[in-house]
């Protein structure tokens, strides 16, 4: 990894237009700013990760054990709050 | 009353005030701005979240507490913002707030839950959110045990 030290109203520059602005460094956040041509998709690393998740559960298939697991859930909660 | 074809509940008749908007739509479904809670009786606790943007589009869903009774979800001023509710942490037994966390179900292997992106539906509003838990180490697949194909 490339690592460059930056202070508060830096840069650092891509190619094909993109830059990365040090706006502000307050404790242990960093505000950055972003300049790229729009058909760059600037997201948060963590919002691929959901979106990587979202698209695995939404090709899932309804199992048929769901029913099953539902009453086996349902039959487990009865037994704890009779055991309360 | 507006009605939906859905792939796996049939023609769904619903009415407005059941609808949760969401104004950025879930992560990688963008487009889909607007969903229904489905809950069936026999399948519960299990729930879905059925877009009407696309009636092939759902997904299948626990409530978070289920998976973890202490499990809250950290609401932060952008998520406060569209959700139209405070910021702050929500604890998952709430009933203002719903927090529901997505499930995979894979072929084979234990189904999985996102704690690291849970869905919240609050009830008052009418608006629903995927809020990203940043700086959480709460898992995007937490494993279910007794969830095993």
């Amino acid at each position: 990894m490339l690592v460059i030290r930056r202070r508060a109203g830096e840069a650092i520059v891509l190619p094909d237009g993109i830059e990365i602005h040090v706006l502000d460094i307050s404790g242990s956040r960093v505000k950055l700013g972003v300049v790229a041509p729009a058909q760059v998709a600037v997201v948060r690393k963590e919002a691929v990760e959901a979106r990587r998740q979202n698209l695995a559960a939404a090709a899932s298939p309804l199992p048929n054990a769901l029913t099953a697991w539902a009453q086996a859930y349902r039959d487990g909660s009865e037994q704890v709050r009779s055991e309360d | 009353m507006p009605s939906i074809h859905t792939a796996e509940f049939g023609q769904l008749t619903y009415e407005e005030s059941q609808v949760f908007v969401f104004p950025d739509g879930l992560h990688g479904f963008e487009g889909s701005k607007e969903f229904l809670l489905i809950q069936r009786e026999g399948l519960a606790p299990f729930c879905f979240l059925q877009s009407l943007a696309e009636g092939a589009l759902r997904f299948i869903c626990l409530p978070a507490r289920v998976i973890d009774p202490a499990y809250a979800a950290a609401v932060d001023t952008e998520d406060a913002g569209e959700l139209q509710i405070p910021a702050g942490n929500y604890a998952a037994v709430r009933p203002d707030v719903v927090v529901l966390a997505i499930l995979t179900i894979p072929d084979e292997g234990p189904a999985t839950a996102n704690l690291f992106a849970p869905v919240l539906l609050a009830t008052a509003t009418r608006r629903g959110r995927q809020c990203i838990q940043f700086g959480s180490s709460a898992p995007a697949a937490h494993a279910v045990p007794w969830m095993v194909a």
